[in-house]
């Protein structure tokens, strides 16, 4: 994600030096289990971000991926103290980047 | 679902029967809350055996309506489906926005799952903004302590401008404080709010819109929440408000952005969003969390290989308790039952006609004592408990997987096993679906699925007769026509959807009073409605066959039944069928004359009668809700969808077990 972008807006920004260079964004099924990470992008459509946003998850968001059904079932994330299940095909349009 | 509220709908739109605030009137209390906040087990707590409680967000689905006597006093205490925010726009958000903007409410009580209070709050904020006397419950205090937080009330109160009272509605402790405070006199519940901790400049734009609403109608009564809501977008409020003040919030929005740079309804909500968290920052003190095993059970329950184990378990389990004790209990009732009227017969022998009226009414009265009460009774507890516990949720996590590989919508498995218990309550909960197509999908679905009343006539027929095998291999194969069925039906009505969005709540144990309520409350439709039904049709079935009228309607119906390689005597009970599922099983017991059906039905004729009335159209008040939630024309095409079904998977039964000698 960050290299496309910075294919396509040119040269990195300045102000970035190599220590301070955020995390690489990706998107929520693909964050590893039990990993915590900030909520940066949601899928496009008030409906969809009005019902993330009501379950606590909109942008800024902190929450910890729990884990995830099989057969392409949804990503479980604890947010707020409770847990959210996201279908896979909307969890993976969330994007998050890694929180240490 | 068997509680329907006395007045439906109709006052709480404005019926005009003496519903406006006119002085002396008892109190209208309205409960709001996030779902599973533990609102309906707070109205339970007061309201008696009127609404069921349930886990599964939306399953309170209408508004139930209650006339209770709470610290000496009468009120009237509204249900309100359980809803996030007044901003989404499902059928359950929007009912309950209707409902408060109808202002037909005197008192909101906001009840607030205090363990999880900044995410909560936010529906506080919004509900201020109605300028209704408000008190909010600060429920599950329980909880909130087991996760080390210590709130402080006090200042939790002033902050909000509302009284704020800890409550534990499971084992009703501050409930009665609660209602106290509700009643209190006027000077203690705050007025409208006029500044509520918007920014500066967000302030002036909801003012300004606010201002010029209340000059158009000549009220100030809700203006300050129709301005919020209009300059948040709101689909439902913007449909609804003139055209002056749609095209002021417009004017308003515009400038703001010029202004400020920002989307004034993006502000609007993230505003909201801050203040509700710094609220919660600011009253809670975290502590340290006791540890909880919930969350170590949740990592075997939703685990990828044991969480399947545990869920085949739980099912099989299900189903062999229900069988084990129904078949018990039946076998002993009938005996003894049987014994009963032993005395009867000899006494009326000679009486033709007073004997068909007695043993027939008997046999109804039997039929729903001895063999739909022992598989009903354990069933419905077992679904109870699935939804009280918090299982459901976890069900539908499981399966979305799968479902998707049918084009379903995971949330529907919801519906879905709902619709084990009753078709009437799962076509509610399909309204937590997103779309109209997701809705008819989960309604036919969920409606083929054996409901309770035709479990027990798969218990009490293909298990009591055939064996246990049989009974678990018509549910098996009714699972895979279910399956079929959606796989069918979503290549005929594509569309991508969004997605599950579920909240899975904690487990809860099981309050044994609540879990049984909710029993009683969907027996009671058994007992009071279908029971004297029951009782009734035998009696006319008995009469009509002691002058020998059933035989037209048999004739009617032969070409049917003999397509079904039935005896033509079955036809009228498949009439009955229609109006309430167990009523074709014991009408059966009726129209052969005995009770020992083996001997007059071969194995092959049970299947088919049992595989038949497992799939044929749904009884009529499945019907209504379904015309209720998708319409008439769909439903009419699934009811015909249904009858093509099980006719022919009743033929394919037949056939194939004649084929293989088995019968």
């Amino acid at each position: 994600m960050e290299t496309i972008l910075w294919t396509h807006l040119g040269e990195p920004m300045a102000s970035f030096s190599e220590e301070e260079k955020p995390a690489a964004l990706i998107p929520l099924d693909a964050l590893p289990k039990a990993n915590r990470a900030e909520v940066v992008d949601l899928p496009p459509g008030r409906g969809a971000r009005r019902q993330l946003g009501d379950l606590g998850i909109f942008v800024g968001a902190v929450l910890r991926k729990e884990r995830s059904a099989p057969l392409g079932g949804p990503v479980l994330v604890r947010v707020q103290g409770t847990l959210v299940a996201l279908g896979r095909r909307l969890a993976h349009r969330v994007l998050v980047r890694i929180l240490p | 679902m068997s509680v329907l509220p006395k007045r439906v709908g109709g006052c709480c739109a404005g019926c005009g029967q003496g519903c406006a605030a006119t002085p002396g009137r008892v109190l209208r209390v309205g409960l709001i809350g996030q779902p599973n906040c533990g609102k309906s087990t707070l109205f339970n707590a007061v309201a008696g055996y009127r609404s069921a409680t349930g886990n599964y967000p939306g399953t309170t689905v209408r508004l139930t309506w209650s006339r209770v006597r709470v610290n000496g006093a009468e009120i009237e205490l509204i249900d309100v489906p359980g809803i996030y925010s007044l901003s989404a726009s499902s059928p359950t958000e929007k009912a309950a926005k209707q409902f408060l903007l109808s202002r037909e409410v005197d008192v909101i009580v906001n009840v607030v799952d205090a363990s999880l209070l900044g995410r909560s709050l936010e529906l506080t904020l919004e509900l201020q903004e109605l300028g209704v006397p408000m008190v909010v419950s600060l429920n599950m205090m329980d909880e909130a302590h087991r996760k080390g937080m210590a709130i402080r009330v006090p200042q939790l109160s002033q902050e909000l401008r509302a009284p704020v009272v800890e409550t534990i509605a499971t084992r009703g402790v501050g409930v009665r404080e609660l209602f106290s405070r509700v009643m209190a006199p006027p000077d203690l519940v705050p007025g409208p709010v006029t500044s509520s901790g918007w920014t500066a400049e967000t302030e002036r734009a909801i003012s300004r819109l606010e201002r010029g609403i209340a000059s158009g109608s000549g009220s100030r009564a809700g203006a300050r929440f129709l301005a919020v809501k209009l300059l948040e977008k709101d689909e439902d409020i913007l449909g609804q408000a003139g055209p002056e003040a749609r095209e002021l919030a417009g004017r308003v929005g515009e400038e703001f952005a010029q202004a400020h740079g920002h989307a004034l309804d993006d502000v609007v909500v993230r505003e909201r969003r801050e203040r509700a968290a710094a609220l919660a920052e600011q009253t809670v003190s975290a502590g340290r969390p006791h540890a909880d095993f919930r969350e170590a059970l949740d990592d075997l329950l939703t685990h990828p290989f044991w969480g399947y184990v545990f869920l085949v378990l739980v099912l099989g389990s299900l189903f062999w308790a229900v069988f084990g004790i129904g078949r018990w209990t039946e076998k002993e009732l009938l005996g003894a039952l049987g014994a009963a009227f032993a005395p009867v017969t000899a006494g009326l022998g000679h009486h033709a006609l007073a004997y068909a009226l007695a043993s027939s009414l008997w046999d109804g009265f039997v039929g729903g004592a001895a063999i739909v009460l022992p598989y009903l009774i354990p069933f419905l507890f077992g679904l109870a408990l699935l939804e009280d516990t918090g299982y459901l949720p976890r069900i539908a996590y499981l399966l979305d997987g799968l479902c998707h590989r049918i084009g379903l919508h995971g949330t529907s498995v919801v519906p879905v096993v709902l619709g084990y218990g009753c078709s009437v309550p799962a076509c509610l909960a399909t309204r937590v679906l997103p779309s109209r197509r997701d809705r008819f999908l989960a309604t036919v679905l969920a409606t083929l699925v054996p409901c309770s009343a035709r479990s027990t006539v798969i218990f009490a027929l293909a298990a009591f007769y055939l064996g246990p095998a049989w009974a678990l291999t018509i549910f098996a194969f009714n699972a895979l026509v279910v399956f079929a069925s959606g796989w069918l039906l979503a290549r005929l009505w594509p569309e991508v959807s969004m997605g599950m969005i579920l909240e899975v709540p904690r487990y809860e144990w099981p309050s044994l009073r609540m879990t049984a309520r909710k029993v009683w409350l969907r027996l009671r439709e058994f007992v009071v409605v279908s029971w004297p039904l029951l009782i009734g049709g035998s009696a006319v079935l008995g009469l009509a066959e002691y002058w020998h009228w059933d035989r037209v309607l048999n004739m009617a119906l032969s070409p049917l039944t003999r397509v079904l390689g039935l005896p033509p005597a079955v036809g009228v009970t498949l009439i009955f069928g229609v109006l309430r599922k167990e009523l074709t099983m014991v009408m059966l017991v009726q129209a052969l004359g005995t009770t020992n059906l083996h001997a007059v039905l071969s194995t092959a004729q049970i299947l088919a009668f049992t595989v038949f009335v497992t799939f044929y159209v749904p009884c009529l008040a499945s019907l209504a809700a379904m015309t209720k939630e998708i319409g008439r024309k769909l439903t009419a095409l699934a009811a015909a969808y249904s009858f093509a079904l099980a006719t022919m998977l009743a033929l394919a039964a037949r056939i194939l077990l004649t084929a293989l000698h088995l019968a």
